[in-house]
């Protein structure tokens, strides 16, 4: 080996050290710094290893979260528009999807009727689409809410005519009916500000939360968090018309 | 200066309550908002992060405050703070 | 450090507003502002629930019933019903909506000058009592299966206890009275054996000319989701048509209509031909018996010879000639009633009920059902099942028919008339131990004027719809209508077809409403509380008779005191002291169910239908009688009667103990009865088959229904089902009006071509729940001999086309 190759041998080793070192710092620093995430309750901004950065200077993820959500310009003035308004979008869209659910539901927790033609004398054709949910151009065959029946035409009736011909004049009195039916709550009951909603319905005919809650369900029914599987263990139902001991007869 | 907007949910005993409440209307730097269904607006605003976090840490542990959500939060005005401690 | 203070001012009303935007956007308690504030009145908040059976069919669910501010606001399943298990059909789940049509009756009206006018309570029920008064011979009540059983109890007491009269007779005389006749005729005493957990283990479930998928769909959900479950049943629909049923059953049978009778006397001959019939269970448990001359329910003794005999003619291949159904399907029948490892339940209703030979069809299932043994273990069953929420537990138990008294006793027998008597501390002799004028005789005299010899001047009719049902119309109604000597008394809760045709029409309470107690199909006794009040001025049909009762009691009608001068319906509280429930502000002082129910429960034990006390009932989701105290405070009911693993009156040792054998012996009769051509059969003139029924949406005649929004729009009006070769054949199209024409009457009605029911050629099927298009102007009233119940489901029709296009008469 000649002195000169020598000399680049080392340096280069040297080089290599030096890019080894640093990356196991970069490693170490990086890995060393950011809040603590695990923990909910920690709200953004107020985490202890809070800095900020020089000006015009990139921020480092830590200091991002721990920056919290600030605002620029276009944000403040969306939310002015937004408090301006009053009520918050979230709540428009519930009381717009509760009532297009109750459409064809004579109360809350009676069959829905539905809403396209069937064949009269089927049996089992009403799984092809229901027995998961189905979305086709927006529209959601949305999933049973219960376990599988054998009889769907049984409790569930088309909200049409289903025969051709012409009708007879309806009468006059016929079908004006005075009922009003129960609705639910159209959010359930919080023990403290953010706890987890109790069921604001009885779960009779209900046992798939998914049909309703999952993410075809209907906007705002939407669960955020579709990636907890056991929605009764925080979401109790209702006693009162679940049939508890004590409560109804 | 920190500016923090802050929703705060109040106790449903009379007493913590209102006391809570006057503490709030007594304090220079937190200003009310209008309540909305038993939560209250507030805007915390401070002359550094640690008057900030000192003022946050007086609510929490105020009896007539159930719980406290950060809505906003803007900390751009703040230069070569320092770390706090 | 300062900043710029328009930057600080303007970062405070950015954080103002994103903190007042998260204050009101986050949901935090159930009192949501921005929701409409008619939705929110609406809410879950302050519902009470409390348990009843429904008010439709004979399957009798129990339902869960929501009122909030004396209003039902939700029906949901109960859970804790054995009956349904927390599962309803769409009747049951819209039945709260039966009571809210916006015509409800309110108030007494008395037709004037061809109009109803309203008047007082006060003067209904005088005019009531003059009619009674005219001469209470002539006065007759026609009622219903779908009375309460107070209700049934106190009209009977009222007639045949106070006005020595016989002439009441329930509308279940059109739907039930040939299974009653065919379990008296076989068994010596009414009513299944088994109950509904045969359903639950049957391996084969044979239809008998019914359609449960729609008119019994919880029983029949019981049956098919079974296979959800991955146990195998085995259906065969053996019917007239294809209906909702036929697509859950793995064989259709499709036979010629009456032809049932040759169906199951095929499989008796091939059960006796192929020796597999249960010699032991026969030898040990069974006769035979057949027609006498004349005939008679009892009929006469046959030996087993003269059976066998008289079966031989019915092979496979004759049944085939005579039903249509071929012959490898009945082998396939006698193959499995042949076989000892599988149990079978059959089912049936109207299709073997309405029949001019219901009697004989009845007898026959039971026959094959007895020959092979196919009885007394759960799912070995021939079930009637009844259409009517308490055809079974009013009608029948109580007995509001022309011919019996409570508790299964009849009016020709002595001891039974002292019996009832001594119950109703009645003179002797009070009872008039005449049978009374059955339904069709009682509307046929009320159309009869009094100058030919009819006696019946007034008809009080409560909780039925005679104007829709009655068949034949236009002989059975029609002259009684126009003749103004006869009069019609309607308890009604809301405008129907009777009503139209009523002189005095009564406003009546309605299921919630009222106190009430029903007895199902599996002999299931069912009680609930009044939860809402009626509307307007309507009363419980069960004040309306006590009322009547006092009102004559306060002219001097003597039949309306007992042996001691007191009132018929003298009740006292628990004090002692007499309550005036006759005066409607005093009528729920007391519990008068629980009074009548008690005096009634005595009648019980007779033919060991053994009713509990009224309070057990109120504990319970329903009771199947004989309910026998085991020990002091616990009943127990019976599931299957006559089998000594669970009838307490099954004499000891016995595995099978008909104790009310007519014969004395503990054995059941085995019927030889043949097959003969109905009435009324397709010819030349009239050339199809007429068959008329019901459809899920509605029940009966459709006066609560229809005016339920939902049941109304799935379900609108009435049509006749037309083969599609036939309509082809005819040039008619899908939806198109043609008129149908029998001997009786015309009526023009739409086509609905493969539709909710598919007729075979040479046959059309009308459902009768269109009071617009009402069907019975063409239906046939020839009747059963024996259980005088005419046959809604047979008689010949023809159908044209017409070229204008608006349905009706």
């Amino acid at each position: 080996m000649s002195e000169e190759e020598a000399s680049g041998g080392a340096a280069l080793q040297i080089g290599f050290a030096l890019i080894l070192g640093v990356a196991v710092l970069g490693f170490f620093v990086g890995t060393g710094d950011g809040e603590d995430l695990r923990n909910p309750l920690v709200t953004h901004g107020v985490a202890d290893e809070e800095v900020t950065p020089a000006p015009g200077a990139m921020p480092s993820y830590a200091m991002i979260r721990g920056k919290g959500r600030g605002q620029d310009s276009d944000w403040a003035s969306e939310r002015k528009a937004l408090s301006a308004g009053g009520s918050g979008e979230a709540l428009v869209g519930k009381t717009a999807a509760l009532t297009d659910r109750a459409a064809n539901r004579a109360y809350d927790g009676a069959p829905p009727t539905i809403p396209h033609p069937v064949r009269q004398r089927a049996a089992a054709e009403c799984l092809a689409c229901h027995e998961d949910t189905f979305s086709v151009r927006g529209k959601s065959a949305s999933a049973m809410s219960h376990a599988e029946y054998a009889s769907c035409t049984q409790c569930h009736v088309v909200s049409e005519a289903p025969m051709p011909g012409a009708m007879l004049p309806p009468d006059a009195t016929f079908a004006a009916n005075s009922f009003v039916g129960m609705v639910s709550p159209s959010e359930g009951e919080r023990a403290w500000a953010i706890a987890p909603p109790t069921t604001p319905h009885h779960t009779s005919m209900r046992e798939n939360c998914m049909s309703c809650h999952g993410p075809n369900g209907r906007d705002p029914m939407v669960t955020p968090h579709p990636e907890r599987q056991s929605c009764q263990q925080c979401h109790p139902p209702s006693a009162g018309m679940d049939q508890a001991p004590g409560g109804a007869r | 200066m920190p500016v923090l907007g802050a929703v705060l949910t109040l106790s449903d005993q009379v007493e913590l309550r209102s006391a809570a409440l006057a503490y709030l209307a007594g304090e220079p730097r937190i200003e009310l908002g209008i309540a909305a269904r038993g939560r209250q607006p507030i805007v915390l605003s401070t002359d550094s992060r640690a008057q900030d976090k000192a003022l946050w840490r007086s609510l929490e542990t105020l009896g007539g405050i159930t719980h406290i959500e950060l809505a906003f939060a803007d900390f751009s005005d703040l230069q070569n703070e320092e770390t706090p401690s | 450090m300062t900043i710029d203070t328009d930057r600080r001012t303007f970062l405070k009303i950015g954080a103002m507003a994103a903190a007042t935007a998260a204050a009101a956007g986050t949901p935090s308690d159930a009192d949501a502002t921005g929701l409409d504030p008619e939705l929110r009145k609406r809410m879950g908040a302050g519902v009470t629930w409390d348990k009843a059976p429904c008010r439709f069919c004979g399957t009798g669910c129990h339902v869960q019933v929501g009122v909030k501010n004396d209003k039902v606001v939700a029906i949901a399943g109960d859970k804790l019903a054995d009956v349904n298990k927390g599962l309803l059909c769409v009747k049951g789940y819209h039945v709260g909506l039966a009571l809210y049509g916006e015509d409800r009756l309110r108030q007494p009206m008395l037709r004037v000058n061809g109009e109803l006018q309203p008047i007082s309570w006060d003067k209904a029920l005088d005019i009531i009592a003059e009619r009674v008064e005219l001469d209470p011979k002539g006065f007759a009540y026609y009622g219903s299966g779908q009375w309460t059983i107070p209700e049934g109890y106190a009209a009977q007491k009222f007639m045949k206890g106070g006005l020595t009269s016989n002439h009441i007779d329930p509308n279940a005389r059109l739907c039930m009275a040939s299974a009653v006749t065919g379990f008296l005729a076989a068994y010596g005493v009414d009513e299944p054996a088994g109950c509904y957990e045969d359903l639950d283990k049957a391996d084969v479930v044979i239809m008998w000319g019914n359609n449960p998928a729609e008119m019994h769909p919880v029983l029949f959900s019981r049956i098919i989701d079974r296979r959800s479950r991955g146990q195998e049943v085995t259906l065969i629909d053996i019917g007239t048509r294809r209906t909702r049923t036929t697509a859950h059953c793995q064989h259709y049978l499709e036979f010629k209509p009456q032809s049932d009778l040759a169906i199951a006397n095929g499989i008796a001959h091939l059960l006796l031909a192929n020796g597999t019939w249960d010699k032991e269970f026969v030898d040990a448990n069974c006769s035979f018996r057949t027609d006498s001359e004349p005939r008679g329910l009892f009929g006469d003794a046959m030996s087993f010879e003269d059976y066998k005999a008289a079966m031989a003619e019915y092979t496979p291949e004759r049944v085939e000639q005579i039903s249509g159904v071929p012959a490898k399907d009945i082998r396939m029948l006698g193959d499995l009633f042949g076989r000892k490892d599988i149990r079978i339940t059959s089912l049936w209703c109207m299709g073997m009920n309405q029949h001019t030979e219901g009697t004989a069809i009845n007898t026959l299932v039971h026959g094959i059902h007895l020959l092979s043994g196919h009885f007394g273990k759960p799912g070995d069953a021939p079930t009637s099942l009844t259409g009517q929420p308490s055809a079974c537990g009013t009608a029948r138990e109580v007995g509001t028919l022309a011919h019996l008294l409570p508790g299964g006793r009849l009016v020709a027998k002595e001891p039974h008339r002292k019996d009832a008597e001594e119950y109703w501390n009645l003179p002797a002799g009070r009872i008039d131990g005449k049978p009374g004028f059955h339904t069709l005789k009682m509307f046929e005299d009320w159309c009869t004027p009094k100058s030919k010899g009819g006696s019946i001047h007034t008809i009080w009719v409560q909780v039925t719809n005679p104007g829709q049902t009655m068949p034949n119309r236009n002989k059975l109604l029609e002259p009684g209508v126009k003749d103004p000597n006869k009069f019609m008394i309607v308890s009604e809760v809301y405008p129907t077809a009777t009503t139209e045709i009523a002189d005095l029409v009564l406003p009546s309470a309605m299921w919630v409403e009222k106190n009430g107690m029903f007895g199902n199909s599996e002999r299931r006794t069912q009680q609930w509380f009044r939860m809402v009040k009626p509307p307007g001025d309507a009363r419980d049909d069960c004040w309306q008779t006590i009322a009547v009762a006092k009102r004559l009691f306060d002219r001097g009608f003597a039949g309306m005191k007992d042996k001691d001068g007191k009132f018929l319906f003298h009740i006292e509280d628990d004090s002692g002291k007499a309550v005036p429930i006759w005066n409607w502000s005093n009528y729920y002082d007391v519990n008068v169910d629980k009074h009548l129910f008690e005096e009634y429960r005595l009648f019980s034990r007779l033919k060991h239908k053994d009713l509990a006390p009224y309070d057990e009932y109120v504990k319970a989701r329903g009771m199947r009688w004989p309910v026998v105290e085991t020990e002091p405070g616990v009943w127990r009911e019976t599931k299957f009667r006559f089998s000594g693993f669970d009838d307490p009156y099954v004499a000891e040792g016995r595995a099978i103990d008909f104790y009310h054998s007519t014969t004395g012996d503990s054995r059941a009769q085995i019927w030889f009865r043949k097959y003969t051509d109905p009435p009324e059969m397709p010819d030349a003139e009239y050339p199809m088959w007429l068959c008329t029924g019901r459809v899920l949406e509605h029940w009966h005649s459709g006066t609560m229904t229809r005016r339920v929004p939902q049941l109304a729009r799935a379900m609108p009006q009435g049509y006749v089902e037309l083969n599609r070769d036939d309509a082809a054949e005819l040039s008619v199209d899908n939806g198109e009006v043609v008129r149908l024409t029998t001997r009786r009457g015309t009526l023009d009605l739409p086509v609905w071509i493969d539709g909710r029911g598919a007729p075979p050629r040479g046959s059309v099927f009308v459902p009768f729940f269109d009071e617009r298009l009402l069907i019975n102007f063409l239906t046939l009233d020839a009747h059963d001999p024996f259980s005088k119940q005419p046959d809604y489901k047979k008689c010949a029709v023809k159908v044209s086309k017409l070229s204008k296009t608006t349905a009706g008469r």
